[in-house]
């Protein structure tokens, strides 16, 4: 019998294969029936099993997957493999009289207990579901739960989109390099070979709701990320408040304690707010009591309707913003109260007028962040804002598709669409403008024109400017564009004016965290767009903001251009 | 007696497979105890070598199923040769 069988080695392999499978799923099995007993544990393996059915096809799986059915989908997914291997034997016999042949007992004991314990692993129930937001940071606290335990941790994150997954780059130790070398974790492997995600419960955007509500009544622990700003947070943390029956929580902060959604929250559950670097101690902890929280639940019955009414507030604002026409008094006024409540500034009573105002009315809300803002030739802009509330998650917020009449407006748009969830985690592009030359050096082609010297050396002198006023300096901008503050070189307003007044110039200001900028004013004298920039490439130099784009209006004003863009 | 060496090896190769499994299973809980400090480098990457264990497992099945091909030729043909077809 042995030697017609399917050669030794495929024998041992699968062998090896099912020991190891059929041990962590004894593993498994063990540690969740330790922890929410044997009838819990059963309800919970049929409410997975419903879950996993959603997944069979998802849209995310890659168009090149030789197997459609995913391989969390339990029995399924086992039967899809077996249906391939005696299609391909019967094919490849031609007669298909021996197909069935390969099947003798060497092969179909370790394959069948293989089969058997992969798909009750795929009814697993969770003990603990992580409520987060498809990013790199949120990725990380996730896969240590769910990597250190037994116990099986779930969530919805985007585990597949390369994006959020940049920091699963396979291991690098000695072992893991030799296994899995590094360039196997990079390619998308999943189009081809799709690995099985136990830890998800991702499913198509209609199913979503009712998975993660159900998820929420049945997990004993939830761990929601309230670190970065996330409609989808704010929302599952109104179905956890709403859930008769949810198990314990542990609200994940900020380092500083801090989370997105303080204003909201106020001083509500305090004693259930957790720094992400106390968390491992914390579910062990808890893991130990089977996750049975020390006291009741503290949650006032008013938050969620709170949560719900600050999204509209958020999202009223953002109407009014972008159908608004200049200056407002009423929506600064509203702004105003939102942003700093009874302590509201009288001193910033122009928010959709000057950039200076909005930017400290975002600082208000968000100590940290950088900013661009873009504006076209007919005066109308753009914003984003950049910011990394976790290490390793830079999200980037914009203003939206449509151009309102004033970059304030714009940016303050940015800041309500990221509190609404709406950043992403891609920030603007510098380098889709193709560069003219590798090095800038336009001193040459200044000429000696006496008026091309003069805007020359005023360019030399602006740009040497370290922040002393410089009255000469001062009269020689307001002479040549009309900038009537110009000892003041970080307000912006003014020098986006003047630059608009010289001519038909589109601009964008990116400002560092620290206050810090480099710009570009972009003319089209042809069908291509001519781009100047503050600075001479490669040397990346950053000014005050209106220092920075003068500089750029100047270099623009001179033909100094420095790079060229198809499209703005 | 061949048959029995035979069995053996398999039942070998499964106590090997469980083996590998008790070795991740020390890897789990070493990174627990490394409680307070998971992003520290030896349990980032300890997470991250775990966290490849569904892909190596994916990539040994793929693997196993793509050879099956190639495997079910070779025994087909063996098979209508020792048939005497």
């Amino acid at each position: 019998m042995w030697d017609h069988g399917a050669p030794a080695l495929f024998r041992w392999l699968l062998a090896a294969y099912a020991g190891y499978t059929v041990t962590r799923a004894l593993f498994r099995w063990v540690a969740t029936v330790r922890v929410l007993g044997i009838r819990r544990t059963l309800s919970g393996a049929r409410r997975m099993s419903s879950v996993r059915y959603k997944q069979i096809w998802m849209s995310d799986q890659g168009a090149a997957s030789w197997l459609p059915i995913r391989p969390s989908v339990p029995v399924l997914f086992e039967l899809q493999v077996f249906a391939y291997v005696v299609l391909v034997s019967w094919l490849a016999t031609w007669r298909g009289s021996t197909a069935l042949a390969f099947f003798d007992s060497a092969i179909l004991l370790p394959a069948g207990v293989l089969a058997l314990a992969h798909a009750s692993e795929s009814i697993l129930p969770p003990c603990i579901l992580y409520l987060g937001v498809s990013e790199p940071g949120q990725l990380k606290p996730f896969q240590f739960l769910a990597g250190s335990r037994n116990v099986l941790t779930v969530s919805a994150l985007d585990q597949e989109n390369l994006d959020v997954a940049a920091g699963e780059a396979a291991a690098t130790g000695a072992l893991s390099g030799l296994l899995v070398p590094d360039w196997i974790g990079r390619i998308p492997l999943a189009a081809l070979v799709p690995r099985r995600r136990l830890e998800s419960i991702r499913v198509r955007d209609d199913a979503w709701e009712g998975v993660v509500r159900q998820m929420i009544e049945f997990a004993p622990l939830a761990v929601i990320d309230l670190r970065s700003w996330s409609a989808i947070i704010t929302k599952e943390l109104g179905w956890y408040l709403q859930a008769p029956r949810a198990g314990s929580a542990v609200l994940l902060t900020r380092e500083d304690g801090g989370t997105s959604l303080d204003a909201e929250l106020g001083d509500t559950a305090k004693e259930l707010r957790v720094k992400v670097s106390e968390l491992p101690r914390l579910v062990d902890e808890l893991q130990r009591r089977r996750f049975q929280p020390p006291s009741s639940r503290a949650w006032p019955a008013e938050l969620a309707r709170r949560l719900e009414a600050e999204t509209r507030i958020k999202q009223d604002l953002l109407v009014e913003l972008a159908v608004a026409e200049g200056p407002v008094p009423d929506l600064d006024a509203k702004l105003l109260r939102w942003a700093f409540g009874a302590e509201a500034r009288a001193s910033l009573d122009s928010v959709t007028g000057s950039i200076a105002a909005a930017v400290a009315l975002m600082r208000r809300r968000i100590p940290v962040f950088s900013y661009s803002i873009h504006v076209g030739g007919d005066g109308t802009a753009w914003a984003d804002i950049g910011v990394q509330p976790i290490p390793k998650s830079f999200r980037v917020s914009d203003s939206g598709r449509h151009e309102v009449d004033h970059p304030a407006k714009a940016l303050v748009m940015s800041l309500l669409r990221g509190e609404l969830g709406l950043a992403r985690g891609i920030s603007s592009d510098p380098s889709r403008i193709r560069l003219l030359r590798k090095e800038s050096d336009h001193r040459a082609s200044v000429g000696d024109e006496p008026v091309r010297r003069r805007l020359w050396e005023l360019l030399c002198d602006l740009r040497a400017n370290d922040g002393t006023p410089d009255a000469a300096l001062e009269t020689r901008l307001a002479a040549w564009c009309g900038v009537a503050r110009t000892s003041n070189l970080e307000d912006l307003d003014p020098a986006i004016r003047a630059v608009l007044s010289l001519g038909e110039y589109s601009m964008a200001v990116y400002v560092t965290v620290d206050g810090l900028a480099w710009a570009e004013v972009a003319a089209r004298p042809r069908a291509r767009w001519l781009v100047a920039f503050s600075f001479d490439p490669p040397r990346l130099e950053e000014m005050r903001p209106a220092q920075a784009l003068l500089a750029a209006a100047l270099k623009a004003e001179l033909q100094l251009f420095d790079g060229m863009v198809s499209q703005r | 007696m061949f048959l029995w060496f035979q069995a053996h090896l398999t039942l070998g190769a499964f106590l090997a497979g469980a083996a590998l499994q008790l070795y991740d299973q020390g890897l789990r809980r070493r990174i627990r105890r490394l409680e307070g400090s998971f992003d520290a480098a030896e349990s980032e990457q300890l997470t991250a070598w775990l966290s490849q264990a569904p892909l190596r497992s994916s990539l040994l099945v793929y693997g196993l199923l793509l050879l099956w091909p190639e495997l079910a030729l070779r025994l087909g043909r063996r098979r209508l040769r020792a048939s005497g077809r």
